[in-house]
């Protein structure tokens, strides 16, 4: 009697530790602490790194280059230190953290230069770390999407109702499937 | 009917008195209808002439109707302006029928008596006398020409007369000096010709605080320029880019306009050329192949040597340079990516005003950014233009006293020590003059200036003119320097005399503008070029060897036979005529279009303006004639200067003074310009920034009501100068837009109006340099020298205000 209890109580806390990892994204470790709070302190706008954001679907992260722009010398701290060792060449291995579905098309150019969303609508409050997320601030649902896309629909038409007719300039708003699942 | 004798004489004296008097009547009204006609037709001609209100030199075309300028329009066939002017070049008729001018030649009472009308010749015996007598004592050497802005062989005649006399002391009182290359482009190329950015072949200009559609070396021919970078038929739009702290004319026109803490400027085109090395964007293939000092390098005596690149990249970070700037980051990256992506990009850095303590490094690091976006003698980037064929004059000939004279020191030091890379220093000169300092000045000679207004330190000047035993004025007006002078010799306008132009800033062609007199002088004036001639003629001896020209357009026209004689250029013509030889330069052919020198003059005259537009060294030997043959970011020609002024003087220290204190390093030969640290701001929070408007001719227009009228649309000012105070600190202060405010700095207090301006750094106020009335920002700007230019330093000067 004493054996198979063992095997279960070991199978139980397999089982649930597989459903946890399954349920429960992997914590993240990045190369380097980076931390948003201090640079958004210093007046830096999110897409002043994270460029891409506002040109293309993905925002990717930033290039090396980039860091190094500010970074290249000078006394700093430990972090700054292992930034300057890519002075010689190659990429930081960032590690990504958000990640959609792959049946989901998101381009972040539409959400964040045409319809002027703030970064943390989606991303949480990331002005307020001092290191790099383990895990995503904030999941994002389909209701989320949807429930956003009615509520700007219903100002759209609200709109466009006022100036009595289709007004220029104004982007529909669609809640229909083909529009993210692509 | 009874006719009696008396009635039948009564009646035949009556008949003929009215016959006579309806005959008489009728003959003044035969005489009445012919003035009529004549009145209704007068005799027109248009004869061409040159703008001479602006370095621009734009051709211009003026209306006579029987003798009288009745108007003025732009020369269409003129290459720098086809045909459109700027609303400075109309006041011209203002000045010309300015009621103030002087009707002829005044000459002083006794010592400092009253200024009394004499006639040309008693006034040039008296110059003369007194030029004599010093000559005969040794003290040649003690006249001193004061020369305002001017170009062409006007200089040339009084280089050839201080040369010829034998005084060193030759000053010239400007902002720019177009005949002149700049000198970070001197020390970084080597040229000794001044260089020409070719904006209108550019699709990208980033401009730091150039005023380029105000008050630029050509604003016609910059706004025709920036017409063609936007709405070019053949090509996509273009962008500007204006960095400026003031939102003006330029920046409002521009793409982006970005604000920036003044003085600054240098720091964020470091910023810009990290961006540019950092994300790979710059021409390597320029810079590998054609620049000196990028990478670390190794001298011939084995010396390791820092390059501009690790120097920039570890010192001049983004983030810092934001800190400093005040520009974001992210601006700065675009800016970088814009120049690197809309090619061919062009970026200016060469204005009046200096950019502060780090003038010369603030230039060369400007200047920087062109090598690194590879532009330097490429279509749409940096161009040199070829000299212009005139023939060469022989030097001028010295006798022993003029060789004895020359030999001594300039009264500004201009040249040595501190003024080591100035070839004029005005703003010495009050202190030289009252201390006698290292001479005293026993004459002085005012052309085309008026000192004691535009001077910094105009009152010590007032007290150092004081001191002068003699001086001659050439100025039209009776203005506050000529008051002083013991005798005016006053010049004609330039409506009224031959003059040419050779304007040097114009990119894709050069240029010679020459024009006779569009009317004969109103007054009894002449034009102070032959006036020289004739007091050369009059001092004999080698001073008349070496001005042997009878009148000022014998010279022109002894110079202009070199443009005959090269076998190049064409006088210029109709565009069908021009588009026709352009087809045949384009397959090799240069046609003549005139059989002797005799014809090419009259067309010269009669047209207004020789060019050539095709011949052109635009190739990067031209524009790189430094020691190495390359681009240079560490600039041997000025370590070389450095070197030599250690040898003359034995010490280097006064001109490393002058250059901001900096360390005999590398760093001091390379473009580096060092981040300042935080400065307390103590009494006077605000700085002082002066500006040149569009309507601001040389001689500031105060006598131009036209153009005292537009001034400013921007702020809606006219007539009255006044002081732009930012909405903010106008908030803070409790003053209102139109209130009069207290401006004040450590040297004085001027009472203007307050005009709020809504854009812009909030801690700066702005005054324009304005020729209306009320009181100038001389009153408050330090009599500080810009040691690179030798201009006084008009933007550095801390103040305050209150509400009057």
């Amino acid at each position: 009697m004493k054996w198979p209890a063992l095997i279960g109580v070991v199978a139980l806390g397999l089982v649930s530790w597989a459903g946890f990892r399954l349920w429960v994204p992997p914590e993240v470790v990045q190369p380097i602490q980076f931390p948003h709070k201090t640079h958004i302190e210093l007046n830096l706008e999110c897409t002043s790194c994270h460029e891409r954001a506002e040109k293309g679907s993905v925002a990717g992260r930033p290039p090396t280059a980039l860091c190094l722009s500010c970074h290249s010398a000078g006394e700093g701290t430990g972090e700054i230190k292992k930034v300057q060792a890519y002075e010689k060449g190659g990429e930081i291995p960032w590690r990504r953290v958000w990640r959609l579905p792959d049946h989901i098309f998101f381009p972040h150019r539409t959400h964040v230069v045409v319809a002027k969303l703030k970064c943390q609508t989606c991303h949480g409050p990331m002005e307020t770390l001092v290191k790099p997320p383990a895990r995503p601030l904030k999941t994002l649902s389909m209701e989320d999407c949807i429930g956003c896309h009615e509520k700007a629909g219903a100002s759209v038409e609200k709109v466009a109702a006022r100036a009595r007719g289709p007004a220029s300039g104004i982007r529909p708003l669609s809640t229909d499937c083909n529009s993210c699942h692509r | 009917m009874r006719v009696t004798r008396r009635g039948f004489i009564q009646a035949v004296g009556v008949s003929a008195g009215a016959a006579a008097v309806a005959r008489g009547q009728l003959a003044k009204a035969d005489l009445g209808v012919g003035d009529l006609e004549r009145w209704a037709t007068p005799e027109e001609s248009l004869p061409p002439s040159i703008c001479q209100q602006c370095p621009g030199g734009c051709g211009l075309v003026a209306r006579t109707l029987d003798g009288e300028l009745a108007g003025i329009a732009g020369n269409p066939l003129h290459p720098i302006n086809r045909g459109a002017l700027c609303p400075k070049a109309y006041g011209a008729l203002q000045l010309l029928y300015d009621p103030k001018r002087l009707r002829g030649p005044l000459a002083r009472d006794g010592a400092r008596g009253r200024l009394r009308p004499v006639g040309w010749d008693e006034a040039l015996r008296r110059v003369i006398t007194q030029l004599s007598q010093l000559r005969a004592k040794g003290l040649a050497h003690t006249v001193a020409i004061l020369g305002g802005q001017y170009r062409g062989y006007r200089d040339t005649v009084w280089k050839r007369f201080a040369e010829a006399w034998g005084t060193p002391n030759y000053v010239r009182v400007r902002c720019l000096a177009p005949e002149q290359p700049a000198l970070a482009h001197q020390l970084m190329q080597g040229t000794t010709s001044p260089l020409s950015y070719d904006l209108a072949e550019a699709r990208c200009i980033l401009s730091f605080g150039v005023g380029l559609l105000e008050s630029w070396l050509g604003p016609v021919h910059a706004s025709r320029a920036f017409a063609s970078l936007r709405g070019g038929a053949d090509r996509p739009r273009g962008r500007l880019i204006h960095v400026d702290p003031r939102r003006s004319h330029t920046a409002i026109k521009a793409d982006r306009w970005v604000p920036i803490i003044p003085g600054t400027d240098g720091i964020l085109a470091l910023g810009i050329a990290n961006a540019l090395i950092r994300e790979g964007l710059y021409d390597r293939e320029f810079v590998e192949q054609h620049t000196h000092g990028f990478e670390d390098w190794v001298d011939a005596r084995g010396q390791r040597h820092e390059g501009f690149k690790d120097l920039l990249l570890s010192e001049h970070g983004l983030l810092t340079v934001s800190g400093a700037t005040g520009v974001p980051v992210r601006t700065i990256l675009e800016i970088a990516r814009d120049l690197a992506t809309l090619k061919p990009a062009v970026v200016v850095g060469e204005r009046g005003p200096s950019y502060g303590r780090d003038d010369l490094h603030t230039r060369m690091a400007i200047h920087s950014l062109n090598a690194l976006l590879g532009n330097i003698g490429a279509t749409g980037g940096l161009l040199v233009q070829a000299a212009l064929p005139l023939t060469p004059l022989p030097p001028a000939r010295q006798d022993e006293a003029a060789r004895r004279g020359l030999d001594r020191p300039r009264i500004d030091g201009a040249g040595r020590g501190r003024y080591s890379l100035v070839t004029s220093a005005p703003q010495v000169l009050p202190e030289r003059i009252l201390a006698g300092d290292p001479y005293p000045i026993n004459a002085l000679l005012l052309f085309a200036t008026n000192p004691l207004v535009n001077h910094p330190a105009k009152e010590a000047l007032a007290r150092a003119f004081e001191r002068i035993p003699f001086i001659v004025s050439f100025s039209p007006f009776l203005d506050e320097s000529s008051a002083t002078a013991d005798v005016v010799l006053p010049d004609s306008t330039y409506l009224e005399r031959w003059q040419d132009d050779q304007v040097t800033h114009v990119a894709g062609f050069t240029c010679f503008s020459l024009a006779g007199p569009a009317i004969p002088p109103r007054h009894d004036t002449r034009n102070t070029a032959d006036v020289v001639l004739q007091l050369a003629r009059s001092l004999g001896g080698s001073i008349a060897e070496s001005l042997p020209w009878e009148r000022f357009e014998t010279l022109l026209g002894a110079g202009a036979r070199g443009l005959w004689e090269s076998g190049r250029g064409y006088v210029i013509s109709t565009p069908a005529e021009e588009s026709l030889r352009r087809v045949l330069e384009r397959q090799g052919y240069w046609v003549p279009e005139f059989k002797s020198y005799e014809e090419f003059w009259k067309a010269l005259v009669e047209r207004g303006a020789w060019w050539d537009p095709t011949g052109l060294p635009v190739g990067r030997k031209a524009l790189l004639r430094t020691a190495s043959g390359k681009f240079e970011f560490y600039s041997t020609a000025l370590k070389s200067l450095v070197d030599e002024a250690v040898k003359r003087e034995g010490t280097d220290t006064p001109l490393l003074s002058a250059l901001g204190g900096r360390d005999r390093g590398d760093r001091l030969y390379l473009p580096i310009v060092p981040i300042p640290g935080r400065t307390e701001r103590g009494d006077f929070p605000f700085l002082l920034n002066t500006y040149r408007l569009v309507t601001r001719p040389l001689g500031g227009g105060g006598n131009q009501p036209w153009l005292l009228e537009q001034p400013a649309v921007l702020v809606r000012a006219a007539w009255e100068r006044w002081v732009e105070v930012h909405r903010e600190t106008a908030e803070k202060l409790g003053i209102a837009d139109g209130d009069a405010v207290w401006v004040e700095s450590t040297k004085g207090r001027i009472r203007l109006r307050a005009k709020l301006v809504a854009a812009g750094l909030p801690e700066i106020v702005s005054i324009p340099l304005f020729g209306g009335e009320g009181p100038s920002p001389n009153d408050l700007i330090a009599n500080e020298t810009d040691v690179v230019r030798g201009f006084g330093l008009l933007n550095t000067t801390r103040v305050k205000v209150t509400k009057a």
